[in-house]
């Protein structure tokens, strides 16, 4: 009898091990990052939790373009129960593209902002921040209490939205209800849904490689040869924007994320929603903008102010601090505004129409005579693929013989041959002679791959090379048939 | 037998309670069930004292016309003799045009016969507070010659187009890998040549590679104001014309890296300031 029990405690035990549903996920400071000095790396993770947050808390930085999700409405009269508002008309209607993917069921947790709408400049001058700051609705002002009076305003959630009553509950920080001095016709604002589902689903479906803070270290890329994407530089291999604008469109990534990158891991998601992908899309790119923004403060801080530097300095350690806390006041604010525009600049160039790679011809048909004009380029002195790529395309042209520095560390040779992406991996020119292309196999494809090259690899630009009408298209029709060759190229 | 019902039982009966939440559904992972708040940034809210001393460029007292520097930097001792990278005839790619005539020299540490160091660059972090400077009007190209980039050195201004050649016979790449910038990588087929820029001052020279001929880089450094030079052959360089003040320079050499993060160097009103920095192997890992 008491062997009974034993073995039915011991099996109870046994399911309750390792159950850890509803963990909350941490982003991670970056391995340079963590070379900075401790007063530094506190400066640098303050500046990253407030222009982005946490999984758990994220931040709306309307200065970045990212939809963030939004929803609207006016204010009809405040309801019953404390922090309790109910909406004019239809309810809150979506006023950005993504919001409608985060169901007005669900809001809860978003962030509420209520405006008069004759104030909007006045609230502008009362929150700290940039002169100059423009009314647009790009900037949004908060007034929900004017009692908190200039500096710190409160911050306000969705505890719950009734679409059915249109009783939007809204709580402060710490859970209470709000405490709103509105008036009939305010306006209310909710931000950050969209970014709240794109986390979500991250989380559920890219995590587990992409990692918690996109650096493609997740708890499975370890097993893999080819890695996960790391975003944080804000390179993507498969674009189809120009040589010179260095990130991604959200049409790029949408076509990553649905059809999948062939010849490696990466799954296609074709089976989830259109909108949930766009949501993924934008967290990812919200992500690779973290990323960024953590590169560049440690560009500007980390020469000066890294472990290595401090221990190298003669000065004693309270004085450098001293001298980074005066250097930080001194320069943080415009450097950071900077970066962010910097961070908007790139981004938004990625989505312009003007700056994807369109053909100037029709394709050339893959005519034996093509393919010929193709072979001669590939093989040629003008372009010279076969010095990456092999006389017959099996990617093991004399380039890759050669034993490189490694990435960061000059002079000091890696002991594989080949030659590195920026990623810091051994990268092999493909084997044109598989037929599998990751970035697509449509003719467009791989015009883009030869037109802009490969981002982040040294997959260079041929659009300025190869400049000739056609020639391009020559290229890809002999590319398309080297899998249907003889042993020998190009018979 | 009782007990081994037990052992199945028992933990798979648990099991399915424990898996099931309240609505009877399985929880997604990766923390995706964990609750979000959102919170809206205000604005940009670092406190800032304005203060116009900058800690790394220099304090400039901006009385007097301006002085100069000219300096040269040694090396301590015997310099190593590096072997080539390419030795003549042994070029894995185009043979036919690099390494054709003679070695490829390793450039990473190159010293003249008086001790000289040559590719040093010598700058100032920022640029001082309160001296307005002009942006010169052509700035230094890129050349690529039987398979070795030239300049090794390259010093460039921020937000001004330059050329990258290839006076070559065969094809090269240039695959820049900037800190502040984006990296660019074009292909430059054999004669021709383009423009392009770097829209921000790097905070430290780059390397820039050719993927085609891999032995082949260079170094690039960015800046946003003209108090920065590269030492010559014979490791000599001038920096005419800077205010009258105190300074603190960096001086970054490819194999020793920061030789120096902040150098001072005082700078009097219409005088030249000569200085001679000395290195020995152990600053650049020989």
């Amino acid at each position: 009898m008491n062997r009974s029990i034993c073995i039915i405690l011991f099996c109870a035990a046994l399911p309750l091990v390792g159950c850890e549903s509803g963990r909350a996920p941490s982003f991670q400071l970056s391995e340079q990052s963590q070379e900075l000095s401790g007063f530094a790396k506190e400066k640098v993770q303050g500046e990253l939790e407030a222009g982005f947050g946490t999984p758990s808390n994220l931040v709306v930085w309307s200065e970045l373009d990212v939809d963030f999700g939004q929803y609207s409405g006016t204010v009809k009269k405040v309801g019953p129960r404390p922090g309790t508002l109910k909406i004019e008309g239809e309810g809150l209607a979506v006023a950005s593209s993504l919001a409608g993917v985060r169901s007005l069921n669900d809001l809860k947790g978003a962030a509420v902002v209520v405006s008069s709408p004759s104030s909007v400049t006045e609230s502008n001058d009362e929150s700290s921040g940039e002169d100059g700051a423009d009314a647009s609705d790009a900037r949004t002002s908060e007034l929900a209490d004017t009692s908190s009076g200039e500096g710190e305003s409160e911050s306000y959630r969705v505890a719950s939205y009734d679409p059915a009553s249109r009783l939007l509950s809204v709580v402060n920080e710490n859970g209470v209800p709000a405490q709103l001095s509105v008036a009939k016709g305010d306006n209310v604002q909710i931000l950050g849904p969209a970014l709240q589902e794109g986390r979500n689903l991250y989380l559920r479906h890219c995590m587990h490689c992409h990692g918690v803070s996109g650096d493609g270290a997740g708890p499975t890329a370890q097993y893999f040869k080819v890695k996960p994407r790391d975003y944080r530089q804000g390179v993507v291999k498969f674009t189809s924007t120009k040589a010179n604008v260095p990130r991604p469109s959200r049409d790029d990534l949408f076509r990553i994320v649905k059809l999948g990158v062939p010849g490696t891991y990466m799954p296609s998601f074709m089976l989830l929603p259109d909108e949930e992908v766009h949501a993924i899309v934008e967290y990812v790119r919200w992500l690779a903008m973290r990323g960024e923004m953590e590169r560049k403060l440690n560009a500007w801080l980390s020469l000066d102010y890294s472990k290595e530097a401090v221990a190298d300095m003669e000065e004693p350690a309270e004085e450098i601090e001293s001298a980074f806390a005066e250097a930080w006041a001194d320069e943080a604010s415009d450097n950071i505004t900077q970066f962010s525009e910097e961070l908007q600049m790139d981004w938004q160039e990625a989505d312009k129409e003007e700056n994807v790679v369109v053909p100037p011809t029709e394709r050339v048909p893959p005519s034996p005579e093509s393919i010929e004009r193709g072979r001669k380029l590939f093989q040629g002195n003008k372009a010279k693929c076969a010095s990456c790529h092999g006389l017959t395309g099996k990617g093991n042209g004399p380039s890759t013989e050669s034993f490189n520095d490694l990435p960061g560390q000059p002079g000091v040779k890696s002991d594989k041959a080949g030659l590195f992406d920026i990623w810091g991996n051994i990268v092999k020119p493909r084997n044109l002679t598989a037929g599998v292309f990751r970035g697509g196999r449509r003719p467009i494809d791989i015009y883009r791959r030869i037109h802009s090259g490969i981002k982040g690899t040294p997959m260079q630009a041929f659009g300025s090379t190869l400049n000739k009408e056609g020639e391009i298209w020559d290229v890809v029709n002999y590319v398309l048939s080297i899998p249907f060759e003889n042993k020998q190229g190009g018979h | 037998m009782r007990d081994l019902t037990a052992l199945v039982i028992v933990p798979a009966a648990l099991l399915v309670l424990i898996g099931c939440t309240e609505s009877g559904s399985i929880e997604p992972g990766g923390g995706a069930a964990s609750p979000t708040a959102v919170t809206v940034r205000g604005g940009v809210e670092v406190a800032g004292t304005g203060s116009t001393a900058s800690t790394t460029g220099g304090e400039v007292e901006l009385i007097g016309d301006p002085g100069s520097i000219s300096g040269t930097i040694l090396f301590d001792g015997t310099a190593p003799k590096l072997a080539p990278v390419v030795a003549q005839g042994t070029a894995k790619a185009d043979p036919a045009v690099c390494a054709k005539n003679g070695n490829i020299p390793d450039e990473s540490l190159v010293v003249s016969t008086g001790g000289g160091i040559a590719n040093v660059f010598v700058y100032l972090s920022k640029a001082p507070k309160g001296f307005e400077f002009d942006k010169p009007a052509e700035q230094p190209f890129l050349d690529q010659k039987a398979c070795i980039f030239q300049p090794h050195a390259l010093l460039l201004w921020s937000g001004l187009d330059f050329e990258l050649k290839n006076s070559d016979k065969v094809p090269h790449n240039v695959q820049t890998f900037p800190a502040r910038n984006s990296g660019e990588n074009n292909n430059l087929s054999p004669g021709s040549s383009m423009k392009t820029s770097f829209r921000n001052a790097e905070p430290a020279p780059f390397p820039s590679k050719c993927a085609i001929h891999p032995w082949m880089q260079y170094w690039t450094l960015v800046v946003d104001h003209p108090f920065a030079a590269v030492t010559d052959a014979d490791g000599k360089f001038e920096i005419p014309n800077i205010p009258p003040g105190k300074y603190k320079f960096r001086v970054f050499h490819e194999r020793g890296e920061m030789l120096e993060r902040g150098v001072e160097v005082v700078v009097k009103p219409e005088t030249e300031t000569s200085v001679e920095w000395k290195y020995g192997a152990s600053s650049f890992g020989l």
